[in-house]
């Protein structure tokens, strides 16, 4: 063999080494679909006027609507729709995210207590 | 000569691969204790822009609910907290964090302090410098720290001429001043927690210990940003 063929022949075979150890990712193929969520809650963040919470209930609309369902979506949509007065409405996806993510329902059902009071 | 170019090439590949710890080595306790939910605290705003804390608040949930982790749902928190006398981060942020925990049922509460949301239109560059600091509840202890800046430079065209030279810059400048800043720290959050072990709900849970961890201060320059 050749010196130019072997040094190839090296160089080949550390690319390929370097590449398969560090450079392979796989991702979570969990990951939820967010559609157009950041720019709607930071829009609201910014201002909460009837347009942007609009905005934002159509975002969560479209959220909650699909197969896998986002953590926060279920349980932020149920409190703008009962700061909205729809108190069944809001309440009923305040249960769905504990239904959905358990690990939520300390959190809610201490908010939901204080409604009572 | 054969030895020579397989030495310096083994050397190389070691360097490049072994030099960082993987994410076991780096965030250990991450690793033991398992945390699944995450209240996410309003930033700590070290920066003159006031919009800063609220609009980068906003970034926060979707990077954990992608790596596996259950944020408490941030509109509600953020309103809770504000009730609670707790919207300054400051006050908790080197304290004891058990009474989240006991009160809200969380495993770790996230504290991110900005220290940089700069726009400069005369360099025309983008600066977000954030640290993360997820705490346990349980125990107190720091189970992630990180301190991630990204700078946003459009890229500069090829010109050689003066005149060419003036219109790139004018052209980057009007690129800075289009973008937002958040979609800067969006990108800063992305990059920063992208050696954030995995959580519960992620399909790499617990397979991901081997897995580089990266710098605790990390540093990068770009030149594009989406706007999502």
């Amino acid at each position: 063999m050749k010196k130019t063929q072997f040094i190839i022949m090296v160089l080949v075979i550390m690319t390929g080494v370097v590449i398969t150890s560090c450079v392979t990712f796989k991702g979570n193929k969990n990951a939820y679909a967010w559609g157009d969520y950041n720019n709607a809650t930071y829009s609201y963040m910014r201002l909460s006027d009837s347009t942007n919470t609009n905005y934002l209930s159509n975002v969560y609309t479209k959220l909650i609507s699909l197969e896998r369902v986002p953590p926060t979506v279920c349980a932020d949509y149920g409190y703008l729709l009962l700061k909205a007065n729809k108190q069944t409405e809001g309440k009923a996806l305040l249960l769905k995210e504990e239904e959905l993510y358990p690990e939520s329902k300390v959190f809610i059902d201490k908010f939901l207590n204080t409604l009572q009071k | 000569m054969k030895k020579i170019i397989i030495t310096v090439l083994t050397i190389v590949t070691i360097c490049s691969c072994a030099s960082l710890p993987n994410r076991k080595e780096a965030y250990p306790k991450i690793y033991d204790e398992k945390p699944v939910s995450i209240l996410i605290m309003p930033p700590i705003n070290r920066t003159i822009d006031v919009e800063a804390k609220d609009a980068f608040y906003s970034t926060l949930t979707i990077p954990f609910a992608q790596k596996g982790y259950i944020p408490l749902p941030p509109m509600l928190a953020m309103d809770i907290l504000k009730s609670e006398s707790a919207y300054d981060a400051e006050m908790f942020a080197n304290g004891s964090v058990k009474k989240f925990g006991e009160l809200f049922g969380c495993d770790a509460v996230l504290f991110t302090t900005i220290n940089r949301y700069q726009k400069k239109k005369i360099s025309a560059k983008i600066i977000v410098e954030i640290e993360y600091t997820l705490k346990s509840t349980k125990t107190d202890e720091i189970l992630f720290n990180r301190i991630g800046k990204l700078v946003y430079q459009p890229k500069s065209g090829n010109s050689n001429s003066l005149i060419g030279l003036a219109i790139d810059h004018a052209v980057n400048m009007l690129d800075v001043a289009l973008t937002k800043k958040v979609f800067v720290a969006r990108a800063c959050n992305s990059a920063s927690l992208d050696v954030l072990p995995e959580g519960k709900y992620s399909s790499l849970f617990l397979q991901d210990t081997a897995m580089e961890a990266g710098k605790n201060k990390f540093d990068a320059s770009v030149s594009s940003v989406t706007g999502m």
